[in-house]
């Protein structure tokens, strides 16, 4: 079956907050910077003290400070992931120049992605409770710690009345929030989608448990690269707004993108150890839903996470999808600047590969030291380069085997 | 219950602007700008600073106590300190 039945889904809109730039135009300049230049983006933790922990190195956001942005009473009510999660959507209704009367508003849906929600509340508040005799958590706890806080927080600020709900699928969290967004689109049952995913997990009893799993870097991300040590945890936020074509027409809106595939897939093999046929279901799934041949693929933005196990299965799913076309492919990974912002990833990286269909440029691969003949395929490790490109995909593969593959086109 | 009133004031003072040392009996929370979900933290301030535990909105209803105003929360509090007491 393919999308010509349904409404063509654009984008009009898009917001981002990393450890790359605290909007997209400071994201856009790191994410396109040379390889050469460090981006400075992962550096020393200061979100707590890393004195009893190996790995001291995350992709925090910059030179943020809550009080500039949300006064005393909001902040009492937001955790950190709602607080990334309103600056984005705030820059991307201001970009879509979207107005919400209250019949656009009912026919607008949220759908926010995370993985884990208000990590730091969930820390704090009972770290008070068991660990400091506090007699009982403050009652804000449960509705700052929802990993629906999120898109509640967003509905309400801008009087939302359509659809709002969480998506949680570990690193595939805010794909799933664009897939599920799409297929209410094209159905008609909303016109317009606030989408997108937000993390903010740097806190000490997280990194505890994520440093068991022995898939955190100490070093840097380099993915891809022979010597990869792993992935560098990143927080932030993207959202993205989406639009009916017919919608974004009639309201004269600047079109920045098409989204014209989705694929979603389980690898239903383990709950870390990622499957290559996952992945390459994902892909062909997206393939055969913008009855696309695999030949019209330009770039990939790739989940290209750092660790072993993922860039190697990555790399094969790729040839298996696309064959002889695999090595024609551009591939980079981004999240060597940005980190891995686990639910956020898929909405900040979909904003990286809009970026490349606009600028007709394509986003290198930092950190890239050393060949991997098990990862055999074009990562643009020596720079950025220009490119004459038509459809990207965005790949987000997550633990538990819950993969998503997202494929924009440039607006014509 | 001068005294408990006196301590009330500071909690309240965090979740209002209004002048509370004005306020006219008929003045509800919700005209000074206390929404329900300030009135949520506000009982839990007041259960941590005088170490008592108020009752469920329906219970309360049963012994007689509001929860509309500076008046009430300076009854009911007294009311719980006194049993507390006792």
């Amino acid at each position: 079956m393919t999308n010509s039945l349904y409404y063509n889904i654009v984008i009009t809109g898009f917001g981002c907050i990393s450890a790359a730039g605290n909007n997209v135009e400071q994201f856009s300049q790191t994410i396109f910077s040379e390889p050469k230049n460090d981006s400075n983006t992962i550096t020393p933790i200061t979100r707590f003290d890393t004195s009893n922990i190996t790995t001291k190195i995350a992709a925090e956001v910059k030179n943020y400070c809550p009080q500039e942005h949300f006064n005393k009473t909001q902040l009492k009510q937001l955790d950190r992931f709602s607080q990334f999660a309103l600056l984005a959507t705030d820059e991307a209704i201001l970009s879509a120049d979207l107005h919400l009367s209250p019949t656009t508003a009912a026919r607008t849906c949220v759908i926010y992605g995370t993985s884990i929600g208000g990590q730091e509340t969930i820390e704090q508040a009972y770290q008070q409770y068991y660990g400091q005799n506090q007699k009982r958590p403050h009652p804000f706890t449960v509705p700052k710690l929802l990993p629906s806080s999120a898109s509640s927080q967003i509905s309400m600020k801008y009087g939302i009345t359509g659809p709002s709900f969480a998506t949680s699928s570990a690193c595939a969290s805010s794909g799933h929030a664009i897939a599920m967004a799409v297929l209410m689109l094209r159905t008609g049952m909303v016109n317009v989608a606030i989408v997108g995913g937000s993390e903010a997990c740097i806190t000490a009893g997280n990194f505890q448990a994520w440093e068991g799993l022995r898939v955190l870097s100490n070093d840097t991300c380099r993915p891809f690269s022979a010597n990869r040590s792993g992935l560098v945890i990143g927080e932030g936020a993207g959202s993205l707004i989406l639009e009916t074509q017919q919608h974004a027409q009639q309201r004269n809106a600047k079109i920045y993108a098409q989204l014209v595939g989705v694929g979603m897939s389980s690898d239903a093999h383990n709950i870390v150890q990622p499957l290559a046929q996952g992945a390459q279901q994902a892909m062909q799934a997206a393939l055969n839903d913008a009855n696309l041949s695999a030949e019209k693929i330009d770039y990939i933005n790739a989940h290209g996470s750092g660790t072993l196990q993922n860039d190697m299965s990555e790399t094969q799913a790729i040839h298996h999808t696309f064959k002889q076309h695999a090595q024609q492919l551009v591939i980079s990974s981004t999240k060597a600047v940005h980190g891995h912002v686990l639910g956020a990833g898929a909405a900040i990286e979909s904003i990286a590969t809009i970026l490349a269909l606009q600028k007709q440029c394509l986003p290198a691969t930092h950190n890239y030291q050393q060949v991997d003949h098990q990862c055999d395929l074009n990562y643009l490790t020596d720079g950025v380069v220009n490119r004459n490109i038509n459809y990207g995909m965005s790949n987000s593969f997550a633990f538990g085997g819950q993969n998503c593959s997202l494929i924009y086109t440039r607006s014509t | 219950m001068q005294d408990i009133k006196a301590q009330i004031l500071p909690i309240l003072k965090e979740y209002t602007e209004a002048d509370l040392d004005r306020l006219l009996p008929e003045d509800t929370f919700a005209s000074i700008g206390i929404d329900s979900l300030s009135l949520v933290e506000i009982i839990f301030d007041l259960e941590e600073h005088f170490e008592i535990t108020i009752p469920p909105e329906a219970d309360l209803e049963q012994q007689g106590f509001s929860l509309q105003n500076l008046d009430d929360i300076v009854n009911l509090v007294s009311s719980l300190c006194q049993q507390k007491n006792d």
